[in-house]
């Protein structure tokens, strides 16, 4: 191939604008921290329909808090309008998260009351969710186990098929992406629902398809050029090798997730967000860092076996 | 070219093979409805598509792990019961055993019940909501009154003597408390106390002893009365209280209180009928109701038994079907735009090689819409945002496989040679690649919770998919189309123009 990108001399300007990277991720998700949805916090979601499409947030707030004094902290976004069926009218959709002790039959009572003057009536009311604290418990534990589960059968798989060094470099990259991915949810303020954990595991799995593209070259070369060249010129030449095969890859999946992004509801655009932050970061780890971590690894056996 | 023509037979045979359980009508479509609506009736939809209601229960019990799942085998029973006679034969009741537990507090196992396509959740709810106790009870005395009414006057010997018998009354709501019927609204509370008294001695009768309750016409109703009724059953040991309770409450005149004898279900009475005779046999009926709907709903409280233990809402999503068709179209035009936008980027990209990837892509969409109808799969919201990223990596492998078909070619072989050569390298990578994705499906599936299992089950099939198009069709279409592909170009341009050629 005609790339000739110097990936391996530079290493140190990649790696330290990764660690870059993930120290501002990790100040964002531990100052400001997540902003999560009702999966995850517990609580009574009602996705609502008011045929006034142009009402604002603070209209919507001010009206619950007029009928309960309590309901003026509660959370609400504006939604992407609903097309009313049949009819070409938008009416506009909101999405108000409470967390009460009250159950939801009062709560919905309340908002039909309050929003009643806006013409909301029952059919207005277009979804209600109420996840108690032992649920929202749960699916954080899940969560967590999910991502390290997977992450260990990764670097078990990558082990067995490539060397453990390669595993190592692999993994690295991927908590990389993971906690980066995190940071951008924490900096935009992205709502962390359940299918976003289905993002940062689909993610690593992904994500490790380019990797897997360069190490395969890696080691191909690697028996091609024995002896001839040091082991930087053959990490470098596989990674130029692949480098158009792997953004092409990438390129064709972020298309996929960006018209996601861009048609799905708030149900999925949380998870379409990490796919696309970590399309980009993955690929970039996959080229800059899972490569060079393996160079240390791999001089530093076969120095001790010189020695 | 051999290999190909089996290639090409085991392409064919899949793409039937998919196409059967998309195509051959086997879902709910009602009679009558359109071709397209047939197949779509074919893959079955979540809740969160659909619409509909999904109620999960814990039970309030401190019972060992393996007792709970023996108790909520009972609920679930109990619950169908309720949801059959009641009309709702598509829900579906299940148990949840969780596999991991993530805090002492929360229940291990516990009760799911899905509803789909209702919107009448109030009505869901007061059948499976109902969640507690059935008993008997005394009626001490009977108020009409919008707030809780006050301890009634030159009671309290009484009050004491049942205090002191562990049956102390309280105010209770009528079932349908706060409902208006004909413009009335209904403000009953009744006096209860849970002992019963038998001469000076005191008996307790709960519901489990009614084996069967049956809502009757009543062909002969008194004067004055409504036309319908409900049949009870009791079993020997209920018999034989219901002969004691009966025996006493008979004999008092219809005006009298204590000639009531009340079923309560939790916090509320469902109905307070007079004892009109003693029943010896445990043939019981309650006559003198006004609907047949009534007479249901009191034999299906009644007639499918206490519930084995107090249930409590773990979580409950309600979803409109008003929402889930808006957001089926979303997802569909995010499908659609995703997948021509991926054709047209293939085609420009790669050219000829690009319409080998494009049928591909197109092949494995068929192929996974026909697994998920075969195996029955639920396709959930968070599953087709999995169908939109299976677009995406279908092509994947196909770029592999082109990427390094260019890269034989440059080295002078032939076409087909270099077709040839280029799987043989390709295909671990292509496999290697994608089984880490199926890894982390595998995972995600084990500990997803509800919808975003169907995430990964069309990962899963996506991703296989994906490996069988890109290893086995892209293959036997390019060896197809071999002659089209012209090795001079790739040659001349690494030659003439060299820096053009990376993109």
């Amino acid at each position: 191939m005609t790339f000739n990108i110097d990936f391996i001399g530079k290493r140190k300007y990649y790696v330290t604008l990764s660690l870059l990277l993930i120290a501002v991720s990790l100040v964002f998700v531990f100052t400001k921290g997540f902003n999560f949805g009702v999966d995850f916090t517990g609580g009574i979601e009602v996705s609502v329909s008011v045929p006034d499409e142009n009402m604002t947030v603070a209209e919507v707030r001010g009206l619950l808090s007029a009928e309960d004094a309590n309901l003026a902290s509660a959370r609400i976004i504006k939604q992407r309008p609903l097309l009313e069926e049949g009819t070409e009218e938008e009416s506009g959709r909101f999405s108000i998260i409470i967390n009460s002790s009250e159950n939801e039959e009062i709560i919905r009572g309340k908002m039909l009351r309050a929003l009643g003057s806006e013409g909301v009536t029952d059919k207005n009311i277009l979804s209600i969710s109420t996840i108690s604290g032992y649920a929202a418990q749960e699916i954080r534990g899940y969560a967590w186990i999910a991502v390290v589960v997977s992450m260990a059968l990764l670097l078990l798989y990558i082990t067995i098929r490539f060397k453990f060094s390669f595993a190592v470099g692999a993994i690295l990259a991927l908590v990389h992406d993971v906690v980066i991915v995190l940071g951008f949810y924490s900096i935009f303020g992205i709502e962390i629902n359940a299918p976003v954990i289905a993002s940062l595991l689909t993610l690593v799995g992904y994500s490790l398809n380019d990797t897997i593209v360069v190490y395969d070259r890696i080691r191909e070369n690697r028996k091609k050029m024995r002896g001839a060249d040091g082991i930087e010129t053959i990490v470098n030449r596989s990674i130029n090798e692949v480098i158009v095969r792997c953004l092409n890859t990438s390129l064709t999946t972020f298309i996929a997730v960006l018209t996601l992004y861009i048609f799905s509801g708030e149900v999925l655009q949380p998870f379409a967000f990490g796919m696309l932050v970590g399309v980009i970061v993955g690929t970039y780890s996959s080229l800059y860092i899972a490569s060079p971590i393996v160079i240390t690894w791999l001089k530093s056996s076969e120095n001790r076996k010189h020695a | 070219m051999r290999a190909n023509q089996k290639r090409l037979i085991v392409t064919v045979v899949v793409l039937v093979g998919a196409l059967l359980p998309l195509l051959i009508p086997h879902g709910n479509a009602p009679s009558g409805s359109s071709f397209l609506d047939k197949i779509a009736a074919n893959i079955k939809l979540g809740l969160d598509i659909k619409g509909g209601a999904l109620l999960e229960y814990q039970m309030v019990t401190d019972v060992s792990k393996e007792e709970m799942s023996a108790l909520a085998d009972r609920v679930i029973e109990v619950l169908r019961t309720r949801l059959d006679a009641a009309g709702f034969t598509e829900a579906t009741v299940e148990k949840i055993t969780t596999a991991i537990s993530f805090g002492e507090d929360i229940p291990p196992v516990r009760v799911r019940v899905q509803i789909p396509g209702i919107t009448d959740v109030l009505r869901a709810e007061s059948l499976v909501g109902k969640t507690g106790k059935l008993y008997f009870a005394d009626v001490l005395a009977i108020e009409t009154s919008s707030s809780t009414p006050s301890i009634p006057a030159g009671m309290s010997l009484e009050i004491s003597k049942r205090k002191l018998q562990g049956g102390e009354p309280f105010w209770i709501k009528e079932l349908h408390f706060g409902e208006y019927v004909n413009g009335v609204q209904n403000n009953n509370w009744y006096f209860i106390s849970p002992r019963i008294a038998v001469g000076s001695s005191y008996v307790e009768l709960d519901g489990s002893v009614v084996t069967e309750a049956k809502s009757l016409v009543n062909n002969q109703p008194r004067p004055g009365q409504g036309r319908f009724m409900v049949s009870l059953k009791f079993n020997s040991e209920g018999s034989r209280t219901f002969r004691e309770i009966t025996s006493v409450k008979s004999t008092y005149t219809d005006t009298d209180i204590r000639k009531r004898l009340a079923i309560v279900l939790d916090e509320n009475v469902i109905i307070a009928p007079l004892v009109q005779t003693q029943i010896s046999d445990g043939n019981a009926v309650i006559e003198g109701l006004n609907s047949l709907d009534e007479a249901k709903e009191v034999s299906i409280l009644v007639g499918s038994g206490n519930l084995p233990v107090e249930l409590s809402a773990f979580n409950k999503r309600v979803l409109s079907p008003t929402l889930g068709r808006d957001i089926i179209n979303a997802s569909l035009w995010a499908g659609i735009g995703g997948l021509i936008l991926i054709m047209i980027y293939m085609l420009v990209i790669y050219g000829k090689m690009g319409i080998v990837a494009d049928i591909a892509l197109l092949y494995n969409g068929v192929l996974l819409m026909g697994m998920v109808s075969l195996t029955g799969s639920i396709l959930t919201l968070p599953g087709i945002a999995g169908i939109v990223l299976t677009i995406g990596m279908t092509v994947d492998g196909n770029v592999l496989i082109f990427e390094r078909i260019k890269e034989e070619l440059r080295l002078g072989k032939t076409t087909e040679n270099a077709i040839d050569s280029a799987f043989s390298k390709v295909v671990w990578t292509i496999f290697d690649a994608n089984i880490t994705t199926i890894l982390a499906g595998i995972v995600l599936f084990y500990f997803g919770t509800g919808t975003v299992k169907g995430f990964a089950i069309t990962l899963i099939i996506g991703v296989i998919g994906a490996m069988f198009t890109n290893i086995v069709v892209s293959r036997t279409v390019l060896t197809a189309m071999a002659g089209g592909i012209k090795p001079e170009r790739y040659l001349k341009t690494k030659k003439v123009n060299e820096g053009r050629e990376a993109r």
